[in-house]
């Protein structure tokens, strides 16, 4: 099991390395800042010096080990855009209100995606089933800024009922964002939740529960739900992450204060560092997360870490 | 067991969300435009009771006095009543937090030396003042924290007479000697700022040099001493361009650079707090010297999407915001108002790129071919291929169709009609110079030998006019139209700067920008001179040169309006650009809110003047 972890660690460092080198890459081949963030009367003379100031005129290579270097303590630099901040201090700021949103959208994925998967398997092929069906296929299509637009337009500026953007108002400032991303999830769980429901259904422990007249509420809720809960368990780790990183959209459109919205202004602004620690940071989400379901598995499955 | 009604309610809700969604926006899209907002009756009629108290290119000339020592005063401003709140504003009770949504902006700052004038005017002007103040009705330069100025005769020496009466928010006195220390701000090292480079050629490349040249005589006395004449400089001391803001010399002396994180000002509002990406927070300085606003509190709320903004307003959880033309039919439908500026303040035009030499300065713009060009076949140096873009372009359309007609003519790049240089003939002569006639620009082709020539037509965005885009996409068919063989190329600005107009490859192509209202020597300057290399040039001509030389180193109003209007006829009678619309500024406010709101217009200074913002009466 240790060789196995250590094995996973290595690989993992690994790939968060060759990361640093495509995110590196791809950063400088968007574009020089100072193309975005000089004025318009800017001359040749106050890019070079700016250049000069902010290290952008040294040769790549250097750039990229000193960049490793302060990386490895955290240190991605200083904004370009947001003046006297460090990138990473920006990437803290946000990564709680991130966090917080895609926490609540995974409570909106299950609570929504679970019950609507039971069902649909349950009533297979009925109404239910389609209906069940129909959302998974909204789910799966639509795209979460044109959700996240309609839901504040009818939600927000018709009917009053949610703020529109923010997360000033409090609690109730997370539903109409959490909804907007959970919404594509909602499709997946569900129907992962569903296969593995008409799975578990049709075994014979189940049809033994019925024969003895265990309550069907019971059969489905206890018996079967919890035995088909195993896969959609694994999927909802990574969903996590994925969350995370989905929310980039999202947070502009709700204006809301999190890690998305600080890449997406980042980027626009070819603000390097920032850019940098934000992938660098949600690459380590991803990473951990699938490292650590790796894990649970191989200690789960001995066959996994024998292989 | 769950019951079936949950599922149908899912549905449902699902099917309310598309229809509710999907219905109203058709309903609204659907809707007649209504006019957008006047300028409010009190407004006019406080304009015209003001006495005329302007800058150095609008005052009025004195004998010079030869042979003294004493700098010669031609130059001069002096205290007038203006700017005042009307009566109206005096007997409107104080309003709670204004809150306006705006798009964030590029720097986010409260130094004003570490971004364009577009990021400090929003976020830096609310808490503190300039030297020279700006009128709200017409766009002037009116005493502020300068009561008067005037410059020497050749413009190399600037003295700005400062009130005794002003104080930062914490209670210490603004002096003259906060003055060298905030210009020293806009040249350090980390300085990106409109004006650093500007002001490191007017004062010297480092703070020791700088402040040798800005000197305090005495507590309300301040001298600018400049390395090479300028005849703008009270324009450059003040909120129209934007970067010479008043800072805290003791501030910065107790706390070095740090301590401006959470600056105090001389401004009508104090600075309270800022959170990155979502808003700025200032409170009412009840004791400014010129203006104490008329809300307890104000808030820029930065918001990235613009139906975000409008909900917001909808909704009255904010009472101003920025939202583009295409929605100020949906605003109006919700029952916002769509306020314009009093000027109409941004310049549209199309950039024809290569009437410039970039290796040295040769005869562009009024000789073709000869010893200006490595590219002797360059179509857009001959002035007839020039006459045929523009005729082929039909701005009526352009106005009518992107701007919904609130555009005004524009008829030289950089001149407004409202300041020194712009010379009426161009307006008597527009239509017939510069009129819609896609026969007669097929003829010019024809007749200049470059019928089909290829012409790259730039796609790119700029902030402040969203329409660009559109804009470029029509050009291409009219252009296409008249015979030219036009290729698009979508490209974001920063790439559009790296790849052409830096290292000064614009030959060949053509682009849709916007500028500002200022003096069209500060235009002028960017566009149409040789020298600055990394400039955005248009036409450069050594004769453009000698005029603009002329222009911006007279402080004598005659000479230098007069030189602009050469340097005007030149690039209006060989078709130096493609000028499209002046447009005024526009925003979009809550009626049931925002009482009055009067405000020049900028694209630099979209929000400016708040302190005279209004709350509805109740």
């Amino acid at each position: 099991m240790q060789r196995y972890i250590i094995f996973r660690v290595g690989q993992s460092i690994l790939t968060l390395l060759v990361l640093t080198v495509i995110v590196f890459s791809l950063a400088r081949l968007s574009g020089d800042p100072l193309d975005v963030l000089l004025p318009l009367e800017a001359t040749n003379e106050d890019a070079e010096r700016l250049r000069a100031a902010w290290g952008l005129d040294r040769p790549l290579y250097i750039q990229y080990f000193t960049f490793i270097g302060n990386a490895i303590t955290g240190d991605f630099g200083d904004s370009l855009r947001v003046r006297g901040r460090t990138a990473m201090s920006l990437v803290l700021e946000r990564l709680p209100n991130t966090a917080a949103l895609a926490g609540v959208a995974v409570v909106v994925a299950i609570v929504i995606a679970v019950p609507i998967g039971v069902l649909s398997a349950v009533k297979k092929d009925t109404a239910f089933d389609y209906v069940g069906k129909l959302i998974a296929l909204f789910g799966q299509s639509l795209p979460a800024f044109w959700l996240g637009l309609m839901l504040m337009w009818v939600f927000a500026a018709q009917l009053g009922w949610f703020p529109v953007s923010g997360k000033e108002a409090g609690g109730i400032s997370y539903i109409l964002p959490a909804i907007a991303i959970g919404w594509f999830q909602v499709a997946a769980l569900m129907r992962l939740v569903r296969s593995s429901m008409l799975d578990v259904l049709d075994t014979e422990y189940v049809k033994l529960a019925r024969i003895k007249g265990v309550p069907e509420w019971k059969v489905v809720w206890k018996h079967c739900l919890r035995n088909a809960a195993i896969a959609p368990f694994t999927y909802f780790a990574l969903i996590i992450g994925s969350l995370m990183v989905g929310s980039v959209s999202i947070e502009f459109v709700f204006a809301w204060p999190g890690v998305g919205r600080l890449a997406v202004d980042a980027a626009v602004t070819k603000d390097f560092p920032v850019v940098q620690a934000v992938v660098i940071t949600f690459c380590l989400v991803y990473i951990i997360a699938n490292l650590l379901v790796d894990i649970v598995y191989a200690y789960v499955d001995p066959r996994i870490r024998y292989n | 067991m769950v019951k079936p009604t949950i599922l149908a309610a899912f549905a449902g809700a699902l099917l309310l969300v598309i229809g509710v969604a999907c219905g109203g926006t058709s309903e609204d899209t659907g809707a007649a435009s209504a006019p957008a907002a006047q300028p409010q009756q009190a407004a006019q009629q406080q304009t015209q009771q003001q006495q005329p108290a302007t800058g150095g290119q609008q005052q009025q000339a004195a004998a010079p006095a030869a042979a003294t020592p004493i700098p010669t005063v031609i130059a001069t401003a002096t205290p007038s009543p203006t700017n005042t709140p009307t009566a109206a504003q005096e007997t409107e009770q104080l309003g709670g937090r204004l809150r306006i949504a705006t798009i964030p902006p590029v720097q986010q700052l409260v130094g004003s030396w570490l971004g364009t004038t577009t990021s400090a005017n929003t976020q830096v002007r609310p808490f503190t003042d300039p030297l020279v103040h700006t009128d709200r009705f017409d766009g002037s330069l009116v005493p502020g924290i300068a009561t008067s100025w005037e410059a020497n005769e050749d413009g190399t020496q600037w003295t700005f007479h400062l009130r005794d009466d002003v104080e930062f928010h914490d209670g210490t006195p603004f002096t003259a000697n906060d003055v060298p220390h905030s210009a020293s701000l806009i040249i350090r090292e980390d300085a990106i700022a409109t004006d650093t480079g500007l002001f490191r050629g007017l004062f010297g490349d480092n703070e020791e040099e700088l402040l040798s040249n800005i000197v305090a005589l005495d507590d309300n006395t301040v001298q600018f001493n400049l390395i090479t004449p300028n005849s703008l400089m009270d324009f450059f001391a003040g909120a129209q361009q934007g970067n010479l803001f008043m800072y805290s010399k003791a501030q910065y002396d107790a706390g070095g650079i740090e301590a401006y994180e959470q600056p105090t000002g001389v401004g009508p509002w104090k600075f309270e707090e800022r959170t990155i990406d979502v808003n700025l927070v200032y409170s009412r300085n009840a004791d400014h010297y010129r203006r104490a606003p008329f809300f307890q509190e104000m808030e820029f709320i930065l918001i990235p999407e613009e139906t975000t903004r409008l909900a917001q307003l909808q909704t009255q959880q904010v009472q101003i915001g920025e939202v583009s033309r295409e929605l100020h039919v949906d605003a109006q439908n919700a029952g916002l108002q769509v306020l314009q500026s009093e000027l109409p303040s941004i310049q549209v035009a199309f950039i024809i790129g290569g009437v410039y030499n970039p290796e040295e300065a040769g005869p562009c713009l009024t000789e073709e071919f000869q010893n200006c060009f490595y590219q002797p076949d360059e179509p857009h140096l001959n002035a007839k291929v020039r006459e045929a873009i523009n005729r082929a372009i039909n701005r009526d359309e352009i106005n009518e169709q992107l701007f919904g007609g609130i555009g005004r003519q524009h008829t030289v790049w950089g001149y407004h009609p409202a300041l020194p240089g712009y010379n009426p003939r161009w307006t008597e002569e527009f239509d017939e110079k510069y009129g819609f006639d896609p026969d007669r620009a097929r003829e010019l082709l024809q007749e200049s030998g470059y019928e089909g020539y290829e012409l790259t037509l730039l796609l790119t965005q700029l902030p402040g006019v969203p329409e660009m885009i559109p804009m470029g996409e029509a050009a291409f068919t009219y252009l296409t139209n008249v015979g030219i063989n036009v290729t698009s190329e979508a490209i974001q600005w920063s790439d559009y700067r790296a790849k052409y107009y830096r290292p000064g490859k614009t030959h060949g192509t053509i682009a849709a920008t916007r500028g500002t209202y200022r003096p069209a020597d500060i235009t002028l300057r960017f566009y149409n001179r040789s020298g600055d290399a990394g400039f955005w040039r248009t036409s450069v001509d050594p004769m453009t040169d000698a005029l603009y030389d002329k222009a911006t180193q007279s402080v004598d109003p005659e000479v230098k309006a007069q030189a602009l209007s050469d340097l005007g006829d030149l690039k209006f009678d060989l078709y130096s650009e493609v000028p499209i619309v002046w447009l005024p500024a526009q925003i979009v406010v809550d009626p049931n809110a925002v009482g009055e709101m009067v405000w020049p217009g900028n694209i630099n200074a979209s929000f400016t003047h708040t302190e005279y913002i209004t709350p509805t009466a109740q």
